[in-house]
């Protein structure tokens, strides 16, 4: 199993736009990974290596246009390569999914972003699904669903 | 006025509440400044808090609309960092609507805020239990349509219960996912697989009752099941890799026929976890592991298998073969344009160096490349390998390249011919960097130094350069350098006028007590002292000493004895011609007691002792030469007696505990003489008052010395079981063993006609100085003692034989052992051991094999970690339920009976009985082979043996 420890979608800025904390922490900790991270990842150059050691764990990082996307994972266990390979399959499906995607999208529809990454990655980032058409099946289905349900409300 | 109108509107679908958009929107507007936003947020999360907490309306259905809107704004708002959980009942709210939408924002925001422990997750135990519930009815009513409303309610539900999931609500849900399992819809099987993962770490007894269950589930036809099991798998064995040792059979099958890379991938890391419990696997796995390693494409399956190979020591420390073809893969790696590939493959060069150093000997040259690699992370991790690579012909080529990247700030790097790129070389590479050159020269007792003299320019010039291209204090750099110049001073003899020079050149340098690595002072301070022989003018030394500004308490401890070592060289030169006049010693003589009187009053407790005694000792000569006009005795004699007596050769760490610890048997509570001797001797010497002034003076001083010495000698002894403790360097405990024996060969010196109990502290520190003490008559065991370890340290201290290096002249002095000990290794080979092959590699495993075991152990502990009250309930519905299963088993057992007889009776055929009774016995032995299981899984709970499998077993059985 791939464990990650978190997900965090960042901006150029530094601004978060999505995080995904699949170990528990408090808010404190939390804002303190964010701070550091953001500083560091964002200040190294595009030829440098995705992977940065940070305290106790490894972070690997690819960046998309204007976005970061972050993952936290337990060093000497995780495979750095396929952690890339999931974010690349998570913005793929985004892609696909919003058409063309970009960071307005993911802000607007976060809450699909989060969608999109749950049916992904489950509980303690455990790869759930890796097939890109699987999860817009899936997540296609559930809109149908949300409208119909819409639907009932404005008939009833 | 408007919120009325509002409220009214309300009922025809119409809302003025802030859309998510809205809200977007209007932050961005607001992101001029910082304060501006937060104070645009902080007025936001109180409308909503007022708005969430007015509603008013009875309309249910659209106060969940409101309430769904506000919470999916101020999920939003908590990427910002601001804490909701005073919403959590109305996410609950929302959580339990019919409403798809609703749902998915209440299980969203359930899942970003609720804290695992939270209270608020046992409410919602029966929320998310109703939600499986109530997706079953559906979903038996319409079991055609695989993808029904329900299959996605379950999904969230599932992806719900793997947030949040407490043991209370693991105990409750395990059955019904256990059954879902077996549900048509691989969707949810696969979503039911995770969440049950979550159920196992929560509720192990899960795990033990159903284990079958669950491992039914790498047979499923759907492959995203398969993996998400393999998965879970995975992620269990770290924790119990003994549970799944037996099915690894079928695992191997697994990786043998499966060609989906994510899986392969995940088995790997399995077999990974499996093998290091049960060595064994290793050889069956390692040709199916190199296959894959030779044969596969995807960089992340080479990278796997290799890490597989070399997590499970699969590679053997001699297997040479398999690691060349590891190595093979990881050149291509390293020559990739991929800065992950190369990373990645130099923290794998650095695994296979740890495994055997001399895999990676012939690839100085790619190793170097890392050295100048466009990405200081790289780098960083490479700095390690350079200890593997380095030799004597390659070390100052490979230093140099170090060396140059400490003196700039920023690199210009020419990629891909025209491109230019600019690299900041951060601080704390250079501090790697500088400690990565000490220890490349210093490995194996500076066996690759070429030339000493370039050393010795080599610490001078990182001196020079730390002190100006570094921001921060780096205590221990600055310790480290001091320590390398005092290890030379010592261990190489034919320099030490060489390095002498550079101390002396470093201590003029301006402000040098303010420099970022000044905690080297006390070692330059120290080493001037005790080679001032060296020296012809100490007196301007002296001058330039008591012209430092000290402020830190450490260099000032050791600045006082150096000024007494100075002053003694100053007063006993070598040649007798440059003799200094008595004015000129008492002109230094006062200038050093100007420079004491103030710390004689030295809050720091070592600091005064020795003040304290230097400056009585300088006043009473002071007195003598104002008293005579020629150089006293004391100077001339007494004074030399302090320091010169011995030479200092180095000494293994941990060598004086090891001579008490197995060698010495001395006997150190006995006092040389009995109370009433010494009482006869001190009366004697009381007596004998028609002395002149001046020895009763000097006697008075003395006894005051005497008593100070003693305390500051069981300093000495705090002081150097720390050092031992603490790591450290061999010098340091040089030194503490140098000082004490000035101590004692001052009281030696002193005190030899007036002798007094040594207590065992002192003792213990001044075996090693005592010749003419301790007369044979008194101490023979001591004296025994004394001559073994002046022959260790005479065997010793010769040139190192076994190493002979042709154009090296200069001798190294090897740390004096004790002959018989194998425990007295000393710190380099410490530092050695970081990266030669066994003890690191046993270690890890050690270390891997103690964290399983104590994993191992948590699993029934996990339980009751948990809370008590709760182990309690469970222990009270289980109770309960073993009543059940207990009057449910004798009405089975009677109903058995009854049709056996009925059985027997219809054909009386012994066969037929036969076999029934076979069988039995069969479901009795699994019965207790299952108790056995649960016994050893769980010894706090007896009670719980008879699982419900008795109930399924039995009755098929016998029927």
């Amino acid at each position: 199993m791939t464990q990650i420890k978190y997900m965090i979608l960042a901006s150029r800025q530094g601004k978060i736009r999505l995080m995904k904390w699949y170990i528990p922490l408090t808010q404190k900790e939390k804002a303190k990974i964010l701070r550091n991270l953001t500083t560091t990842i964002l200040s190294r150059k595009p030829k440098m290596c995705n992977i940065v050691e940070y305290s106790d764990h490894k972070v690997v990082y690819r960046r998309y246009a204007s976005l970061y996307f972050i993952c936290g994972i337990t060093a000497e266990v995780d495979n750095e390569l396929l952690i890339l390979e999931v974010i690349h399959r998570y913005v793929e499906a985004m892609d696909s999914y919003f058409g063309n995607v970009c960071e307005l999208d993911i802000i607007f529809n976060f809450s699909k972003a989060y969608d999109i990454l749950d049916e992904m990655i489950m509980c303690d980032g455990s790869i759930a699904e890796s097939s890109k058409k699987e999860i817009l099946f899936t997540m296609s289905n559930m809109d149908v669903m949300e409208n119909s349900d819409n639907l009932d409300r404005v008939l009833s | 006025m408007s919120s009325i109108i509002e409220t009214r509107l309300s009922p025809f679908g119409l809302y003025f509440e802030k859309s998510l958009k809205g809200l977007i929107k209007e932050i961005r507007n607001n992101n001029n400044s910082r304060e501006q936003l937060m104070e645009f947020l902080n007025n936001e999360l109180i409308t909503y808090q007022k708005e969430i907490n007015n509603i008013t309306s009875t309309n249910t259905i659209n106060n969940l609309i409101v309430k769904s809107n506000i919470i999916l704004k101020l999920t939003y708002l908590e990427m910002y960092g601001f804490d909701m959980s005073w919403a959590n009942f109305y996410i609950l709210e929302i959580m339990s609507s019919k409403n798809f939408q609703q749902k998915r924002i209440g299980y969203l925001a359930a899942s970003q805020t609720f804290y695992k422990d939270d209270d608020i997750s046992i409410l919602a135990t029966n929320l998310i239990k109703n939600d499986l519930k109530y997706t079953f009815s559906n979903n038996i009513n319409n079991t055609n349509n695989t993808n029904s409303v329900s299959t996605y309610k379950i999904g969230i539900a599932l992806n719900g219960i793997s947030n949040i999931c407490t043991s209370s609500l693991a105990r409750d849900i395990s059955d019904d996912l256990v059954l879902m399992l077996k549900n048509k819809n691989p969707y949810i099987r696969k979503k039911t697989i995770i969440a049950l993962f979550k159920v196992f770490l929560n509720y192990p007894e899960s795990l033990r009752d159903n284990f079958d269950a669950f491992i039914d589930c790498l047979n499923d036809s759907d492959l995203s099941v398969i993996s998400t099991t393999i998965s879970v798998i995975v992620e269990l064995s770290k924790k119990i890799p003994n549970f799944f040792i037996k099915i690894s059979p079928i695992l191997y099958d697994l990786l043998i026929n499966i060609d989906n890379n994510w899986i392969i991938i995940r088995l790997l890391k399995l077999f990974t976890n499996l093998t290091n419990f049960e060595p064994k696997l290793k050889f069956k796995l390692l040709p199916k592991v190199l296959n894959l390693l030779n044969n596969s494409n995807a960089t992340s399956i080479i990278y796997e298998s290799i890490n597989c190979i070399l997590n499970t020591s699969m590679l053997d420390a001699n297997d040479f073969s398999t690691a060349q073809i590891c190595l093979n893969k990881l050149l291509e790696f390293l020559n990739s344009k991929d800065p992950n590939l190369r990373f990645i493959s130099c923290s794998l060069f650095i695994k296979i160096g740890k495994i055997n150093i001399n895999f990676i000997l012939n690839y100085s040259n790619e190793v170097l490349n890392f050295l100048n690699d466009i990405d200081i992370s790289i780098r960083l991790k490479s700095l390690n390998l350079l200890v593997g690579i380095t030799n004597d012909d390659n070390l100052i080529d490979t230093v140099n390249i170090l060396k140059n990247q400490l003196i700039v700030n920023e690199e210009k790097i020419v990629v891909n011919s025209n491109k230019e790129i600019k690299i900041l070389i951060p601080m704390d590479y250079k501090i790697k960097i500088i400690k990565t050159i000490i220890n490349l020269v210093s490995i194996n007792n500076y066996s690759n130094v070429p030339d000493f003299n370039w050393l010795i320019d080599l610490l001078y010039d990182l001196v020079f350069i730390t002190k100006d291209s570094l921001t921060t204090d780096q205590k221990e750099l600055g310790i480290l350098l001091g320590h390398q110049f005092k290890t030379l001073m010592i261990k190489v003899p034919d320099i030490r006028t060489d390095i002498l020079v550079n101390l002396i050149k470093l201590i003029n340098f301006k402000d040098i007590e303010k420099i970022p690595i000044s905690s080297i002072l006390p070692d330059i301070i120290w080493s001037i002292g005790e080679f001032s022989t060296l020296i012809d003018n100490c007196n301007d030394l002296i001058t330039d000493l008591l012209n430092l500004n000290l402020k830190d308490t450490k260099p000032i401890n050791y600045m006082i004895i150096t000024l007494l070592k100075l002053f003694n060289n100053y007063c006993n030169p070598t040649s007798d011609s440059s003799i200094p006049t008595t004015e000129n010693i008492l002109i230094y003589l006062n200038s050093i007691l100007e420079y004491l009187s103030p710390l004689s009053y030295s809050k720091n407790f070592e600091i005064q002792e020795r003040t304290n005694e230097t400056m009585e000792f300088l006043k009473i000569s002071k007195e003598a030469i104002e008293a005579t006009n020629e150089i006293p005795i004391l100077i001339s004699e007494v004074l030399p007696g302090f320091f010169n007596s011995y030479d200092l050769v180095p000494v293994s760490l941990d060598i004086q505990r090891n001579i008490f610890n197995n060698e010495l048997n001395i006997d150190l509570d006995t006092p040389f003489l009995s109370s009433e001797e010494m009482g006869a001797i001190i009366n004697e010497s009381l007596l004998n008052t028609d002395t002149s002034d001046n020895q009763v003076s000097l006697l008075k001083s003395l006894d005051y010395d005497w008593d100070s010495d003693a305390d500051s000698h069981s300093d000495f002894e705090i002081q150097s079981n720390k050092s031992l403790n603490a790591e450290d360097h061999v010098t340091e405990n040089l030194l503490d063993v140098k000082d004490s024996n000035n101590h004692a060969e001052k009281v030696v010196k002193q005190k030899s006609d007036n002798p007094f109990i040594l207590d065992s502290k002192l003792q213990t520190r001044s075996v090693q100085s005592t010749n003419s003490l301790f007369s044979s008559d008194n101490k023979p065991q001591s004296n025994n003692h004394q001559i073994k370890i002046n022959n260790s340290l005479n065997s010793v201290v010769d040139e190192n034989p076994s190493e002979p290096k042709l154009h090296k002249k200069i001798t190294v002095l090897t740390e004096a052992t004790l002959p018989n000990f194998s425990s007295s290794t000393g710190i380099l080979t410490t530092e050695i051991s970081s990266l030669s092959l066994n003890p690191a590699s046993t270690k890890d495993l050690t270390k891997k094999k103690k964290k399983k075991n104590q994993i191992n152990l948590n699993l029934p502990n996990k339980l009751e970690s948990f809370d008590f009250k709760n182990n309690q309930i469970t222990n009270a519905i289980q109770d309960a339920d073993l009543m059940e299963l207990e009057e449910l088993r004798q009405k089975f057992k009677s109903q058995a009976n009854a049709e056996r007889n009925a059985q027997e009776n219809i054909n009386s055929d012994n066969d037929e009985v036969i076999i029934i009774k076979k069988k039995k016995k069969k479901t009795k032995k699994k019965d207790t082979d299952g108790k056995e299981k649960k016994k050893k899984k769980k010894k706090a709970k007896p009670a719980v043996d008879t699982g419900p499998k008795l109930l399924t077993q039995n009755p098929p059985n016998i029927i």
